[in-house]
């Protein structure tokens, strides 16, 4: 993907060029908030705090 | 609270400090921004290794827990050597390799244990790819967030991220349009400077213009 927003800084951007940052910077924002609803995201999060748990408990023991 | 570092900046240094809820916050965050990729990672590296079968949604899973997992317990990833890409797919192929030895399905035939695995990284996918560029604009925004006052962000997100008109939003907060577009000018200024950082030419393939 070629994305006109890392286009050195001191180059000015097109109105095209703008538009098509904004078009890749709100389907990240929309990508960003939909993934943290699915299901999978929470499962994972419970998978890791579960295993944080276990190395802290067993940190704690040794 | 103090404003955290550079989400990539943050990434290289994700560790228990003694600070647990830091800590916590940290790897949420990470998880919030490279849940996406990882998951296509993890499902891509699968099929490669076992001829095209369909990735387990929960085996999947349990490897992108443990790859955050070991991103977290290893701390070796320094922006300085290599892409955060690229690191956090040898993690998730090691992952995948080691639970593809565990199990040895009989329906995966195709794997091979000793010279299959030992294969250099796949390629990356499409989706892979594009999942990536999606995180690290997502990381690019909550820098942004960061950097900037409050007031100048709600614009921002208002007009470029949800496509609220700038009249709309200037009449939903009661200023004029003058102060929108200019608010919107500096800020896109700000991003560029920010996309312009080291860390974030390092991740992002500079485009050729």
């Amino acid at each position: 993907m070629k994305n006109p927003l890392f286009k050195p800084t001191e180059e000015k951007l097109s109105p095209r060029e703008e538009a098509e940052i904004t078009q890749e910077l709100a389907a990240a924002y929309r990508q960003h908030e939909l993934g943290e609803k699915r299901p999978e995201f929470r499962r994972i999060v419970e998978n890791v705090e579960k295993q944080l748990l276990h190395i802290r408990s067993k940190e704690n023991r040794q | 609270m103090p404003l955290p570092d550079t989400s990539l900046s943050l990434l290289s240094r994700l560790r228990d400090d003694g600070d647990h809820t830091g800590w916590q916050v940290s790897w949420k965050r990470f998880h919030g921004l490279y849940h996406g990729p990882l998951m296509a990672m993890a499902a891509g590296i699968y099929r490669h290794h076992t001829g095209n079968a369909v990735p387990p949604q929960e085996a999947i899973e349990d490897v992108v827990a443990t790859v955050i997992l070991d991103f977290l317990k290893r701390d070796r990833f320094d922006p300085k050597r290599g892409r955060l890409r690229t690191y956090l797919r040898v993690l998730t192929n090691a992952r995948i390799v080691d639970m593809l030895r565990k199990e040895k399905p009989l329906d995966h035939d195709s794997i091979d244990a000793g010279e299959e695995m030992a294969e250099p990284l796949p390629a990356e996918s499409p989706e892979e790819e594009r999942s990536f560029q999606q995180a690290l604009l997502a990381t690019l925004i909550e820098d942004l967030r960061e950097q900037i006052p409050l007031r100048q962000f709600e614009i921002f997100e208002m007009v470029k991220l949800k496509g609220i008109s700038p009249d709309a939003a200037a009449a939903e907060l009661g200023v004029n349009r003058g102060v929108i577009d200019n608010t919107i000018y500096k800020v896109m200024v700000r991003l560029r400077e920010i996309a312009a950082t080291p860390e974030y030419e390092e991740e992002y393939e500079k485009p050729s213009f």
